[in-house]
C-alpha cells in the first residue's frame, strides 16, 4: 500500500466514525421487559466481546470492564461501537415489536512504555422510551377516556479514566476511575377529551445521576495458552436528583468478574465468564416501587481464526450467556439467555478492525417473554 | 471487485446502515401497557365542597352607562319599558356655497335621523312607531339617565315614523324624518347641542335593537340638506358625539349612546341570585378554597353546581348564554359593583351555558382550569378567587338566569362543588 493509500483509507475510517456518530438521538421505547426500572443494562461490552457472549470481556481492551485489559491494546486506539435491537415482547393477546438503537460504547487508549491509559465512556443503564396508550378512569362516577402520553430520554453512564501496567509479559494490572452521570428527562402527560371538563395532568422531570467508583484488574498468563483476568469494581455514593433536588440517594453496583481464556488449539481459544453485580446498592435511588434484584452473569465463547481476508487473518466467534437483569417487574426478576455469533474484520493491514456481532436474546419474567436480536457493529481505528 | 474496494464499501455501508437504522426505529409500544408500565397509574378521589363558597350576591347595572352593544328599544306594556338616547353634541353648522366662502348655516331641509333596526326575533308588530325626541338638558347629571324620562314629552317630540309588518324591511336601515324648523333652531345656535330619545310605540308589545355608534358608520347618524342649490352637497353621516361630562376623562365618549331602563321587572328574590335582565346583573361568586385543594394535588374536575330558579317574565323562553369570567381585581377594590369589571375575557377557564330562563335543575359549570389557576396566583397578590357570571345579551335582553343562592331556604338547591382529584405524586422515578 502506498503513503497516500494509506492515509486516504485512514481518512475514509474517520469518516465512517463521524457519520456514525451524527446518526439521530435515540430514544427506545418503554412497554418492555428488558427496560424496567432505571433501564436496560447494556453490559459494557465491545462488539467483538459480544460475538463470544462476552465470554472474554475479562480480557478484552475495548470492553469497559477490567482496567488491566487496555495494556492488550495497540500503541493507540479509537473504538466506538454501535448497537441496535430488534425485540418483540409476547403479551396474552398481541406481540408488541420495538426497535432500539444505542452506541453503548467508546473508547480512546494510548501506551507509553509499560504503562498504558484510556478514557471512555459506556452505557451503565439505558433508559429512554415513549408511549402513547389510552384508559378509562372513573371520575366523580363518570368513566372518562384518556390517553397517556410519556417518554424517558437518557441513560447512566460510566465515564472511566483507566491506567493499565504491564509489570511482565504474564502480568498486567490496571486501576479505574469512574465517574457514573447521567440524565433522564421524563414527561408524563394523561390528556381528556376536551368535551369532559376533566383537566389533564402534565409533568416533566429531570432526574440526574451522580457517583463515583474505583476499578482495579488483573490480567495473567499463569502457563502458555491460559490466561485469567479478573476486576473488581468497588461502587461509591450515588445521588438522583429531581430538577435539582436531592430525591434519592443509594450506591453504585459493586461488580466482580473472573474470565478465563484457553487456547485449546492453535487458532482457537475458549473462554468462560462470570460476573456478580450488586444493583441492590442501587435501592434509595427510586422508590420503593421499583424491585432490584443482584445480577449474575455467565458467559462461555469461542473465538476461532476465520479465512484470510485479504492477507489477514478474520475471527469468528460465538457463545452462550445467562445473566438476570437488575430490575423486576411488579417483584418478578427477569432473566435474560442469549446466543450470539460474531466476526472479526481486520483492515488496513490491522490499523482498523470492524468487529459484527449478533446476539439473539431471550427474557423471561412474570409469566411474559421478550425476544430480541441485537446486532453489534463496532470499529476500531489504531492511528 | 477486489478484496480493498469491498473492504471500502463495507466501511462506508455500515455508519449508513447505522443512520438507516436509526431512522426507522420503532418508537411506540404502547400496546403493552399498562401491563409493562407499571407506575404511570392514578388514584383519583372524589369530595364535594359545600357550601362551594363564601360569597354570592347579584350586583346590578351592567354593562355600565354607554356600553350597551346593541342598543334596545322595548315597549311591553306595563311589563317593560327601554329607551335609547343617542348625542349628536357636534353638529355641522357652516358650510360651502358653490363658488363662495365658508358660510354659516342659515336654512335648514330634508333632515333625516338614520338607524339600523332589527327585531332579533321578536315579533314584528302590525304597525308601530319610532319616535325621537329632544332629550337635550344640559344641567341634568350624565351618569342619572332616568332623569331624561320626562323629557321624552309630545312637546319635545322632533321626528316619528310608522311602519308596519308588511313594510318594514328587518335589518334594515330606518330614516326618521325630523321636524326641519326645530332641527332649524339647533343647528343655527351655536351653543345647542342635539340629544335625541328613541322609544318605540305599538299597540302591542314590541321590541327592536338598534346598532350603536361604531366608526365603521354603521351606527346612527344624521343628514340634512343645507342650501336649495342642489349642487350642494347635503350633510349625511353624521356621526353622534358626546362632549360630556368632561370629568372623568374619556368617560364622555362612552356617553354618545346608551339605553334608559325606564320600566323592567325585578328578578331579584330572597335566597337567589340572578344574572342578566334589565338592568342588567351580574353573580359575583366568592370562593375561600381548602389550601391542600389548590397547593398539594392535581385535580382533574371541579364542577360547580348551581341549581336554576325558573323565572317567568319577559322573554322567559328566549336562550342566553351564560358567560364565566375570572376576577383580576385585587381586595383593594373593595367596591364589588367595580370588582366585576376587572375581569378576564369569558370562556378560559370555565365551559358556557345555554339556558332558557323558565327551565330549572342543576347546572354545572366546569372549573377545573379555574381551580388551578388559583393553584399559580400568587399569594401575596391579594387577588381573591372570586367569578363572575354574566350573559352575553347583558343590557340588551331581558333574558335572566336565576340561581339558588347560598342562603336558599332549602339546603338541597344550594351551590356546591364537586371536586376529583389525584394526590400529587412524582411520575418518572422508578
Amino acid at each position: 500500500m502506498t503513503k497516500s493509500r494509506f492515509f486516504a483509507q485512514r481518512r475514509g475510517l474517520v469518516l465512517a466514525l463521524l457519520i456514525a456518530s451524527l446518526a439521530p438521538a435515540l430514544v427506545v421505547a418503554q412497554g418492555s421487559l428488558g427496560s424496567q426500572g432505571f433501564g436496560y443494562p447494556t453490559g459494557g461490552l465491545s462488539a467483538g466481546a459480544m460475538g463470544a457472549a462476552g465470554a472474554g470481556a475479562e480480557s478484552d481492551p475495548n470492553s469497559a470492564l477490567n482496567p488491566a485489559a487496555i495494556t492488550q491494546n495497540a500503541r493507540y486506539m479509537i473504538s466506538v461501537q454501535f448497537q441496535p435491537e430488534f425485540r418483540r415482547t409476547s403479551l396474552p393477546t398481541q406481540d408488541v415489536n420495538s426497535t432500539v438503537m444505542r452506541f453503548p460504547t467508546f473508547m480512546a487508549t494510548g501506551t507509553y512504555g509499560r504503562f498504558t491509559g484510556s478514557a471512555g465512556v459506556s452505557t451503565l443503564l439505558d433508559r429512554s422510551w415513549t408511549n402513547r396508550y389510552s384508559d378509562s378512569l372513573l371520575i366523580g362516577g363518570e368513566w372518562i377516556p384518556s390517553e397517556i402520553q410519556t417518554s424517558s430520554a437518557g441513560a447512566l453512564s460510566d465515564v472511566r479514566a483507566a491506567l493499565g501496567y504491564v509489570v511482565n509479559s504474564k502480568l498486567q494490572i490496571g486501576l479505574g476511575v469512574h465517574g457514573f452521570a447521567g440524565e433522564n428527562r421524563t414527561e408524563f402527560n394523561r390528556v381528556f377529551p376536551d368535551s369532559t371538563g376533566v383537566g389533564g395532568l402534565s409533568q416533566g422531570a429531570a432526574f440526574g445521576f451522580a457517583g463515583t467508583a474505583i476499578s482495579a484488574g488483573v490480567v495473567t498468563i499463569p502457563r502458555e495458552g491460559f490466561v485469567i483476568a479478573a476486576s473488581i469494581r468497588s461502587g461509591g455514593a450515588m445521588t438522583l436528583e429531581e430538577n435539582g433536588a436531592e430525591v434519592g440517594r443509594g450506591g453504585v453496583p459493586t461488580r466482580f468478574g473472573v474470565g478465563v481464556n484457553w487456547l485449546a488449539v492453535p487458532g482457537a481459544a475458549f473462554s468462560a465468564r462470570i460476573d456478580r453485580t450488586m444493583w441492590s446498592e442501587m435501592e434509595g435511588l427510586g422508590t420503593s416501587a421499583v424491585s432490584i434484584f443482584d445480577a449474575t452473569e455467565w458467559a462461555i465463547g469461542t473465538d476461532i481464526l476465520g479465512p484470510k481476508l485479504g492477507g489477514t487473518n478474520s475471527l469468528v466467534r460465538a457463545g452462550l450467556r445467562d445473566r438476570t437483569l437488575p430490575f423486576g417487574l411488579n417483584g418478578n426478576q427477569i432473566r435474560e439467555r442469549a446466543m450470539t455469533f460474531g466476526l472479526g474484520l481486520p483492515v488496513g493491514r490491522s490499523r482498523a478492525q470492524i468487529d459484527l456481532a449478533a446476539q439473539r436474546a431471550m427474557r423471561t419474567g412474570a409469566g411474559l417473554e421478550e425476544r430480541g436480536w441485537f446486532v453489534s457493529i463496532g470499529l476500531g481505528i489504531r492511528p | 471487485m477486489s478484496w480493498r474496494s469491498f473492504r471500502s464499501l463495507t466501511l462506508l455501508a455500515l455508519p449508513l446502515v447505522a443512520i438507516l437504522g436509526a431512522c426507522t426505529e420503532k418508537l411506540d409500544t404502547g400496546a403493552s401497557c399498562p401491563l409493562l408500565c407499571p407506575g404511570q397509574e392514578i388514584v383519583i378521589r372524589d369530595t364535594v365542597i359545600e357550601p362551594a363558597y363564601v360569597l354570592d350576591t347579584s350586583l346590578v347595572g351592567y354593562p355600565i352607562q354607554g356600553l350597551e352593544f346593541p342598543l334596545l328599544l322595548s315597549a311591553r306594556g306595563d311589563t317593560m319599558d327601554v329607551r335609547a338616547v343617542i348625542r349628536f353634541d357636534t353638529l355641522q353648522r357652516s358650510y360651502t356655497p358653490r363658488g363662495d366662502t365658508l358660510q354659516p348655516i342659515t336654512t335648514l331641509d330634508s333632515a333625516f335621523l338614520s338607524l339600523r333596526l332589527y327585531a332579533n326575533g321578536f315579533a314584528i308588530p302590525q304597525q308601530f312607531f319610532v319616535d325621537v325626541y329632544d332629550v337635550t338638558d344640559t344641567t341634568l347629571v350624565d351618569s342619572l339617565p332616568l332623569t331624561l324620562v320626562p323629557l321624552f314629552a309630545p312637546e319635545r317630540l322632533i321626528g316619528s315614523i310608522r311602519y308596519d309588518s308588511a313594510t318594514f324591511n328587518d335589518s334594515s336601515r330606518v330614516r326618521i324624518p325630523l321636524d326641519t324648523t326645530k332641527l332649524r333652531e339647533i343647528v343655527t345656535n351655536p351653543g345647542r347641542r342635539l340629544r335625541v330619545g328613541l322609544q318605540v310605540r305599538a299597540a302591542v308589545s314590541t321590541q327592536f335593537k338598534v346598532t350603536p355608534y361604531s366608526p365603521n358608520g354603521d351606527g346612527p347618524a344624521l343628514e340634512y340638506r343645507v342650501s336649495p342649490d342642489t349642487a350642494v352637497r347635503r350633510v349625511t353621516g353624521l356621526a353622534p358625539s358626546s362632549n360630556t361630562p368632561l370629568t372623568p376623562v374619556f368617560v364622555a365618549g362612552d356617553f354618545v349612546d346608551y339605553s334608559i331602563v325606564v320600566d323592567a321587572p325585578s328578578v331579584l328574590a330572597a335566597g337567589t341570585f340572578a344574572v342578566g335582565g334589565l338592568p342588567g346583573s351580574r353573580g359575583y361568586l366568592r370562593f375561600e378554597l381548602p389550601r391542600w385543594l389548590t397547593d398539594s394535588v392535581a385535580v382533574l374536575r371541579a364542577s360547580l353546581e348551581l341549581t336554576q330558579d325558573p323565572v317567568r317574565g319577559p322573554s322567559d323562553r328566549d336562550t342566553l348564554r351564560l358567560l364565566t369570567h375570572l376576577v383580576v381585581a385585587n381586595e383593594t377594590v373593595t367596591d364589588l359593583r367595580r370588582a366585576a369589571t376587572l375581569i378576564t375575557a369569558s370562556g378560559l377557564f370555565t365551559n358556557t351555558l345555554r339556558l332558557v330562563p323558565r327551565d330549572s335543575g342543576v347546572r354545572v359549570l366546569e372549573m377545573n382550569s379555574l381551580v388551578r389557576q388559583w393553584g399559580l396566583v400568587d399569594s401575596t397578590a391579594n387577588i381573591p378567587s372570586a367569578i363572575v357570571l354574566r350573559t352575553d345579551s347583558e343590557g340588551s335582553s331581558p333574558a335572566v338566569a336565576r340561581f339558588f343562592a347560598l342562603d336558599a331556604a332549602d339546603p338541597s338547591v344550594r351551590p356546591r362543588l364537586r371536586i376529583s382529584y389525584t394526590p400529587s405524586k412524582t411520575f418518572g422515578r422508578p
